[in-house]
């Protein structure tokens, strides 16, 4: 039986990331959705994700602080950051903070898998 | 046009525009699903599923409508350098435009108006309302997530008067230098025709404007 990787959401706007989770376990995948930081960093703990898609901007603890705190507790978890039009320079803090990626919202649901797998892929040749 | 006058337009449509590509962003994931369960799913799409991804939609639209009418009402405050205006229309039209400003900071604004609406006073729309959009920035800037704003409105003496404070759950005080933020309010307001009073304990600043009732 193939693997269904499990991928965490963690986005404020539960909508959004609610129907992108259907739509990645209609592609295969296993899916969550946090929609906060703090439950988010307690997931993690206890169903250990594949890769996680993060929102940055998030009330409470942000996007950054989380994956602070992700790269702190998990270096080699894969972090795929969302970030708004306008604002790559948040995609490329997020990379330089550890991120594997970043996307800008809207997103292509091709591009992201493209991404998904390629940061399953290069995680799993790490450890 | 100064520095300041675009950084709040700035600010403002920064906002803005995130919470409108939040509304884009929601309904592409919407029917993005429709979509993918037709073309994925070998059953039909049930009924009740396809009200529930609908009613997203809608509610998305709704959410789009209301920031765009947000919007355009603000664009028309600014058409003229001064007009007589309701005060209590301006603030509910700030409060409508920093809702993702105070909900990312886990705030909540209150309206407290006095019981002579409308209250017109005849001022720059432009300055008052950026007079209160720092004065928020500020109080953000001070309270903790799960505290809370109220913005107070009343007539008195031919002045319509607000009062901007904060409501703190503990009593430990930040210390804070204003000094940046009173300036530019203390600026903004004189050029409404109205005058400033900052107050640091407790923490309150109060707007005073001639009112035509």
């Amino acid at each position: 039986m193939e693997k269904r990787y499990k991928v965490l959401i963690v986005d404020d706007e539960e909508e959004f990331a609610s129907a992108l989770a259907e739509r990645l376990i209609l592609r295969g995948f296993e899916s969550k959705v946090e929609i906060d930081g703090e439950s988010a960093l307690v997931s993690i703990e206890k169903d250990r994700p594949d890769v996680v898609i993060l929102d940055i901007k998030m009330p409470g603890i942000g996007g950054f602080e989380v994956l602070r705190r992700i790269k702190l507790s998990h270096p080699q978890l894969p972090v795929i950051l969302l970030t708004g039009y306008g604002s790559t320079n948040n995609g490329m803090k997020g990379m330089e903070l550890g991120a594997y990626d970043y996307l800008i919202k809207p997103v292509d649901i091709k591009e992201l898998i493209r991404k998904i797998e390629a940061a399953i892929t290069n995680s799993k040749s790490l450890t | 046009m100064n520095t300041e006058e675009i950084k709040f337009l700035s600010k403002l449509t920064a906002s803005m525009t995130h919470e409108i590509r939040n509304v884009f962003t929601i309904t592409q994931e919407a029917c993005g699903l429709i979509s993918d369960l037709l073309d994925f799913s070998d059953e039909k799409i049930g009924k009740e599923k396809l009200e529930k991804i609908l009613s997203k939609i809608q509610n998305q639209t709704e959410r789009g409508i209301k920031l765009i009418n947000y919007l355009n009402r603000l664009s028309h405050l600014y058409e003229e350098p001064f007009k007589n205006i309701d005060l209590i229309d301006i603030l509910d039209l700030i409060a409508g435009l920093t809702r993702h400003l105070m909900s990312s900071k886990q705030v909540k604004l209150e309206l407290k108006t006095s019981s002579f609406t409308p209250l017109k006073v005849n001022t720059s729309p432009f300055y008052l309302s950026m007079a209160i959009y720092y004065s928020l920035d500020f109080f953000l800037t001070v309270l903790n997530p799960g505290e809370s704003i109220t913005l107070e409105t009343w007539y008195e003496d031919g002045f319509a008067e607000l009062r901007i404070y904060g409501k703190r759950t503990d009593t430990d005080s930040k210390i804070e230098d204003p000094t940046p933020y009173y300036s530019i309010i203390k600026k903004c307001i004189q050029k409404a025709k109205g005058s400033l009073q900052f107050r640091k304990s407790p923490l309150e600043i109060a707007f005073k404007i001639p009112s035509n009732r």
